[in-house]
């Protein structure tokens, strides 16, 4: 394990940003913190950097959460002993030094027995240089750069110091779409050739899908999952996790003896037996299927208020009869066949939904699909 | 036809322009002036006689001498007020900012006598030093003391703005590179500060080479001893040798004006090196 937090609880004054949370983060892995602001995952990263510490540090009761970077104990060493990789959301760049010097900085200010020569040091230097692909900056001031490439001598003079971890606060932050988007591939690129653990803050759900291997989701200082991209958003863990990645429509209904009912529809679901209880429902845009057909027993009318048809992919908001909108994505060539308008009508069905009772946690999948002879592929 | 001036988006470029031209020859020029024509009556060897005699010679040492002292101290001391100004937060706070700029509001005149109260031979600090057999009112010591006393605010007050603009981030970065605290401050908040502090230095300087009311009283004003230079010119206006007076204010001024032209000159090539924000 490269990074692994034990217990880890954090209070600022009344407010408890992180409860005893705990986090193991395998060798080599590019991880994701995501959550919304006030989650506690900058929290979480500072702590690991030791630019904060976890309450009760310090004492070794039962109650206080540690802090472990491949194994050794580090929760009360401060950040510079700890030797991790911190790059911050505004650069934090030394502006009175060239991109050169900001760079060697971690470098120059060892002890002298340790210090690397002069000709070691600008050698170190040029090659981080040109893996961050700023060889031609060396002399620059920061102010002279461009965001993105402030962030990649950010980069480089956090990578200077061979850091156990690196570890990012929400990086790609103060960029621009543009730059962000080439960033963050860039970044997935290096990590798969230099291969340092890696934990980023983000709140961008799709910047951590992209980026990350494994993404950590927080909410109110707790971690509601840990999976992969495709685990935390086909396979959520809790109906937080649901509704935060990507837009979900929720439904309240019932279910009983493997049925189900809400909003318009009634229908099958895996669980049977049980009596009739309350229940949420959780659909995603790409989980309606539509048609001009009743292809579905239970295919309800809905009228076209909008349609976004500029992008791959078309996104329709259906007012249902009883004046819910739902939102649905299809195809281009799926709204050709259908012929859609706006203030057409359209039937509509869910082919995949999510369901939970009050007293579950994790969301049961379903799927529609098998139902009927009659339902055509999209 | 094309227009011989510009067309600018802002207007009143000339009004101000001029104005200020006109307020400066006013306030500061004209005045001055009077002091060069006022000093060109003496002949040569009068103005050497007057300006270089033994007692001027010693009040220009302990003026400038005092003044630089109390400047670098302020330096040292009006740094680590502004940083905890900044920096932190506790009870009291505003109180201990309001105080900072007590110096600035008071009355020179009060602050010296003050000053005299408590460092004399039996005032509250003095009757401590007096037996340790340092003497601090009526000697250069209480020269260099009243004229810290004045150049604080200044130092805190320009450092105070440099400060607040330093994101806490570059400290972390630092240490999160391994920087020690003490090569933290050196090697990145220094540097970044060092336009500023140098103004707050140049400015708590300058005043107190022109200080007059506070250095008086604490001073004793012994000729060849504790006698600064202001003083001198107005001992000279008693003994109505204007000629004399402005011969040395002119010596005065011309060393104000060399030093703080030096300093904007140093000020200028650290803000080259401290350039615009990254």
């Amino acid at each position: 394990m490269s990074i692994e937090l034990r217990g880890v609880s954090k209070t600022f004054g009344a407010r408890r940003v992180l409860d005893r949370v705990s986090l193991q983060v395998p060798d080599r892995r590019l991880v994701a913190l995501l959550g919304p602001s006030g989650s506690g995952k900058t929290t979480l990263l500072r702590i690991v950097a030791g630019l904060e510490f976890p309450d009760d540090a310090g004492g070794r009761d039962s109650g206080a959460g540690r802090v472990l970077l491949h194994g050794e104990d580090v929760t009360d060493r401060p950040v510079g002993e700890r030797r991790i990789g911190f790059v911050f959301q505004h650069y934090a760049l030394f502006r009175h030094l060239d991109v050169f010097e900001n760079v060697a900085f971690g470098l120059r200010v060892r002890p002298r027995r340790e210090r690397p020569s002069e000709d070691e040091i600008e050698a170190r230097v040029r090659r981080l240089l040109a893996l961050v692909q700023l060889d031609d900056h060396a002399r620059h001031r920061p102010s002279e750069l461009s965001g993105g490439q402030r962030q990649r001598v950010a980069l480089a003079r956090a990578l200077a110091i061979e850091p156990r971890v690196l570890l990012l606060d929400e990086p790609f932050g103060a960029l621009d779409a543009q730059v962000r988007h080439e960033l963050r591939r860039w970044l997935k690129r290096l990590h798969e050739e230099i291969h340092v653990t890696s934990l980023f803050v983000t709140h961008d759900q799709e910047e951590a899908l992209e980026v990350a291997d494994e993404v950590v989701v927080l909410d109110a200082g707790r971690i509601e999952q840990v999976g992969t991209p495709d685990d935390v958003y086909h396979r959520p863990a809790t109906e937080f996790v649901m509704g935060f990645l990507g837009r979900v429509d929720r439904f309240e209904g019932e279910v009983e003896d493997g049925r189900a009912r809400f909003g318009p529809w009634t229908l099958d679901v895996s669980v049977r037996g049980g009596g009739r209880r309350a229940a949420r429902f959780f659909l995603r845009p790409h989980d309606w299927e539509l048609d001009v057909e009743p292809r579905h027993p239970s295919a309800a009318r809905a009228r076209v208020r909008e349609l976004h048809s500029a992008g791959a992919i078309v996104r329709a908001e259906l007012e249902l009869e009883s004046g819910v909108t739902v939102l649905a994505e299809l195809s281009q060539r799926r709204l050709g066949v259908l012929g859609l308008v706006e203030g057409g009508r359209v039937l509509v069905w869910p082919r995949n939904f999510r369901w939970l009772t009050d007293d579950a946690r994790v969301p049961v999948v379903e799927s529609t699909a098998a139902e009927g002879s009659r339902v055509l592929p999209l | 036809m094309a227009t011989s001036t510009k067309r600018r988006v802002l207007p009143g470029f000339r009004w101000t322009l001029g104005f200020t031209i006109a307020y400066l020859l006013a306030i500061v020029l004209i005045p001055l002036s009077g002091l060069f024509v006022k000093t060109a009556t003496l002949g040569w060897d009068e103005f050497v006689a007057a300006v270089a005699s033994e007692r001027a010679l010693a009040s220009y040492r302990l003026t400038f001498g005092a003044s630089l002292v109390g400047a670098l101290v302020n330096v040292v001391f009006g740094s680590i007020v502004a940083w905890v100004l900044v920096r932190y937060r506790f009870p009291g706070k505003r109180v201990v900012d309001a105080i900072v700029d007590l110096p600035f509001a008071l009355p020179t005149a009060v602050s010296g006598i003050a000053l005299t109260a408590i460092y004399a031979k039996n005032g509250w600090i003095g009757q401590w030093l007096e037996p340790l057999g340092i003497r601090a009112a009526y000697s250069p010591l209480g020269v260099a003391l009243a004229l810290t006393f004045i150049g604080l605010p200044f130092v805190v007050r320009t450092l105070q703005p440099a400060l607040l603009d330093l994101e806490p981030e570059l400290e972390e970065a630092a240490a999160s590179l391994g920087a020690s605290r003490l090569t933290t401050v050196r090697r990145v908040i220094l540097p970044a500060v060092l336009p500023a502090l140098l103004t707050g230095f140049a400015m708590a300087f300058a005043r107190a080479l022109g200080e007059y009311g506070s250095v008086v009283f604490i001073s004793g004003n012994m000729p060849m001893k504790t006698e600064i230079a202001s003083l001198l010119i107005v001992t000279k206006l008693e003994q109505y040798d204007y000629p004399g007076a402005t011969a040395i204010a002119v010596v005065l001024l011309g060393a104000s004006f060399v030093v703080l032209l030096a300093i904007n000159l140093l000020q200028r090539w650290a803000g080259r090196l401290s350039a615009a924000r990254a």
